[in-house]
């Protein structure tokens, strides 16, 4: 079981997001319609992965990722865009976001997004574990 | 060229101007001739008349004097000196008269005494003084004779002229006399006795006399006067040696030469009957001039005697040469004058003709020069018209060809000579043609020029042609006889105009699709999100769910209308991606083929081999290729024949698909807008209308061109349809 922050400015597209989320997988989901309130919000909690929409007003998706990058540098982030030019995402994922994905999505295809990051920041949680028992011994 | 032809026209008009010239002074001449001849004749007249009068005043100056010497003599007759012959007396008396009369020729006054104591003497006062001399009574002389008869007291007697010799020379001489009575008294002879006592008498010297008269007289310069007698003998001449001398052999004794012949006609037949007249004779003196010479001669007649039965003819003489000497001096003068006009005249008028000459060679030179450029220029101008690549075209205010330029032949197919004549609509198709004719006549109408740009059909082909209507004037400046039409084919930059147009169209949709694309996908997520989760909640068979389905289904339609939009809003393709376009078509064809087979369409390949690869994505092109394909069997619902074929273009060298159909064309009204996004011709559900625009989007992405060219049925009867020419650049053209 994760934690998962989505971050819309959309609230339907938010309700859609949480209601995916916990309807058809066991992982929590934390929603803002405002990207400024993130940094608060990482402040105190640790997510497991940020689902945010690109364009926001206030705060892009890119800034938030270089945000969340400075809270935790493993922070996994997938990028959902309403662009049809898919440039910008792909862009993002250089930049070192996790996954896109391009709006309207079937509930498979984010379910699928999400399980397939959840396993490797499971992964990345684990291998950093073994190192740092490693390191001990 | 024209130098020759001068040449002969100045010789000629030289010609002409010498001949006319010569033909004046000719006329000139004759009429001053005949100007002279009548001066001459006038002024001899008038010279002849003066003579006249001199001669005929000098006669009565003759006349005069011999009356003025008879009452002198009676006068002298009334004093008792000479009636009684006193002592001394009469000597006094007689020398008081003397004096004054000897001036007119009197030499001697002479008292011959017949009776008393005295008779037979005579008392004579001349110019030696008085003297008393015998006088023989027994032999009386003429005048004593004469006066003795009672008959003739108180009258005078004029004696006829006789000759007395002196020296070498002769005399005339005539005597005029009067008897004397004793009638006067004085204080020695206080009773008068009325007696004959003698006669008084005065000796003239004929010759002086006339000369008192005569000597003044000047006809002219140098004219003369001469009197004759009754008898022919001269009483006066200037030439002293003629005087007392017969007139009519003394000339011819002094020039035996000349013939005197005409003046002793006038002497004897005009001059001595008693007449008045002019005439001419020949001369052989003149003033001391001895030769022949022609005088003017005048003639009148003194009556010498009281009775008037005696005459002494007058003549006044003048040399012709004198009067006409005047004359022709005066006419000399005149031709004179004329010739140096007439030379004046002919100068200036070479002068003139010289600077007109001059002025015209000039003015041929510049005619010439500007002949020359006009030409240059027609050159210049024909050269720019036949070469320009515009239809030149010419015609009058019906609209008929007067002439056309090499590039409006080659268009129209017909030689340039084969135009002339023709009207636009035997080469222009009828709905082509009537517009043109239209805005030609608004052009003669209006005399403005008038600009037009329109897609016409010129033998199977389509031109854009942007066309010119110049007005052309007529002679009168007024009205347009005549509009020249220069006409651009501007189909190929028509061409890149449309594909600016729809470049630019599709980056303006670029950025709206974006825009649009983001704004629907957003709420699209929501409601199909939402949907997709109610439809897992639903009961399949229930009626919510088959509405949630229709939800789903419009959703999803929604979505993949914002995903072709978004077609125009992706960025450049990278060119790199190549492709095998015989590998595409061939891909999309079989794909399709089920499609030909059951609306009937004959499918025809003809793909070229070697043939480069392409710029651009296989998918996206595939995509194309499938909306062409799909609107040209959409094109023939009857079924019909369908080529594509591919080819290196040998112009461009661009690799073209060329897809041609022998549907139904695409009409004119839309033929602009079948690439518009949205535009269908297709029911509504059947097509999008995004087909061809986003096939434009994707080849021109790729830096390749789509176009077509359409044959309409009402056109192209057996030869209609469509053909879609898709044109992409070849691998090697980045390699270059």
């Amino acid at each position: 079981m994760g934690r998962i922050l989505a971050v819309d400015d959309e609230p339907d597209m938010l309700s859609l997001i949480k209601m995916i989320i916990e309807g058809y997988s066991d992982h929590d989901v934390t929603t803002t319609n405002n990207p400024m309130e993130v940094a608060e919000l990482l402040s105190k909690e640790r997510f497991d992965l940020i689902v945010t929409d690109l364009k926001m007003p206030g705060m892009d998706g890119m800034e938030l990722l270089e945000l969340a990058k400075k809270y935790d540098e493993d922070a996994l982030i997938l990028m959902v865009t309403a662009f049809g030019s898919l440039a910008t995402a792909e862009e993002a994922v250089a930049r070192g976001a996790f996954d896109y994905l391009s709006k309207p999505f079937r509930k498979e295809q984010l379910l699928l997004a999400i399980d397939k990051a959840m396993r490797w920041r499971e992964m990345v949680l684990q291998n950093k574990e073994l190192k740092k028992q490693l390191n001990k011994e | 060229m024209g130098a020759p032809v001068d040449r002969i026209n100045i010789r000629r008009l030289l010609k002409g101007l010498g001949l006319l010239v010569v033909l004046l002074l000719a006329v000139a001449f004759v009429l001053g001739l005949l100007s002279l001849q009548r001066t001459r004749e006038i002024v001899s007249e008038d010279f002849q008349q003066q003579q006249l009068i001199l001669a005929k005043t000098t006669a009565r100056q003759i006349e005069d004097g011999l009356e003025f010497l008879r009452r002198e003599l009676k006068i002298l007759n009334f004093s008792p000196a000479i009636q009684y012959l006193e002592e001394v007396a009469w000597s006094n008396r007689m020398q008081v008269s003397f004096d004054d009369l000897s001036k007119l020729g009197v030499t001697a006054i002479e008292r011959i005494d017949f009776t008393g104591p005295n008779a037979g003497h005579s008392y004579i006062l001349d110019a030696d003084g008085p003297r008393v001399i015998a006088y023989n009574v027994n032999e009386p002389s003429p005048e004593a004779g004469w006066a003795k008869d009672p008959a003739n007291r108180g009258r005078i007697y004029q004696g006829p002229v006789s000759l007395q010799q002196q020296g070498d020379h002769k005399v005339p001489f005539f005597i005029m006399a009067t008897p004397v009575y004793e009638v006067s008294v004085d204080e020695s002879h206080p009773k008068a006795t009325g007696n004959l006592d003698g006669v008084l008498l005065f000796k003239i010297d004929a010759s002086r006399f006339a000369g008192h008269y005569c000597a003044a007289i000047r006809s002219g310069r140098t004219g003369y006067c001469w009197v004759l007698n009754k008898d022919g003998v001269f009483l006066y001449h200037p030439e002293k040696e003629f005087i007392g001398e017969d007139a009519f052999t003394a000339r011819g004794r002094r020039n035996p030469v000349i013939s005197f012949s005409t003046i002793n006609e006038i002497q004897k037949s005009k001059m001595l009957a008693g007449e008045e007249g002019t005439s001419l004779y020949s001369s052989g003196w003149h003033r001391g001039v001895i030769g022949q010479m022609e005088k003017f001669v005048a003639y009148s007649h003194a009556k010498v005697a009281p009775d008037g039965s005696r005459i002494w003819p007058v003549a006044v003489v003048a040399p012709t040469d004198e009067v006409y000497g005047t004359i022709h001096s005066l006419y000399i003068r005149q031709f004179l004058i004329q010739g140096i006009l007439i030379f004046a005249l002919l100068l200036a008028a070479a002068a003139v003709i010289y600077y007109e000459m001059r002025w015209s060679v000039e003015l041929q030179r510049e005619v010439d020069n500007a002949t020359a450029d006009l030409r240059r220029s027609r050159e210049q101008y024909k050269s720019v018209v036949e070469n320009a690549k515009d239809f030149i075209f010419l015609l009058d205010e019906k609209g008929t060809v007067i002439s056309a330029n090499t590039a409006a032949a080659r268009a129209f197919g017909i030689p340039a000579a084969g135009l002339k004549g023709k009207c636009l609509g035997d080469f222009f198709a009828p709905e082509d043609a009537r517009p043109m004719l239209t805005q030609m006549l608004d052009v003669v109408d209006s005399r403005r020029s008038s600009e037009g740009k329109s897609a016409v059909r010129i033998k199977d082909r389509v031109y854009w042609l942007s066309t010119h209507f110049v007005p052309v004037m007529g002679e009168d400046g007024r009205t347009v006889d005549r509009v020249l039409v220069m006409a651009r084919d501007i189909t190929e930059r028509q061409k890149i105009e449309e594909q600016l147009y729809q470049t630019e169209k599709l980056a303006s949709l670029g950025t709206l699709s974006a825009g649009v694309a983001h704004e629907i996908n957003n709420p699209l997520g929501v409601i199909l999100g939402f949907t997709e989760i109610l439809l897992d909640r639903i009961p399949p068979d229930s009626k919510e769910h088959e509405i949630l389905k229709t939800i789903e289904r419009q959703g999803l339609n929604a979505k993949r209308i914002v995903e072709k939009l978004m077609t125009y809003a992706r960025q450049p393709s990278k060119q790199e991606e190549f492709t095998d376009l015989n590998k595409d078509i061939e891909g999309v064809l079989s794909l399709l083929q089920n499609n030909f087979l059951t609306n009937k369409i004959e499918l025809e390949t003809r793909l070229a081999r070697d043939l480069p690869q392409v710029h651009g994505d296989s998918g996206e092109l595939q995509q194309v290729f499938i909306n062409l394909v799909n609107n040209a069997v959409a094109a023939m619902p009857q079924g019909g024949k369908f080529t594509v074929m591919t080819r290196v273009n040998p112009y461009s060298h661009m690799v073209e698909a060329i897809f041609a159909d022998s549907g139904t064309g695409i009409p004119k009204e839309i033929a602009d807008r079948i690439f518009d996004p949205f535009f269908t011709t297709k029911k509504v559900g059947e097509g999008t209308g995004l087909g061809l625009s986003v096939s434009y989007a994707i080849v021109q992405k790729y830096g390749g061109n789509l176009r077509f060219e359409t044959r309409l049925p009402e056109e192209e009867r057996g030869n209609q349809g469509t053909t879609f020419f898709v044109s992409l650049q070849p691998e090697s053209a980045s390699n270059s």
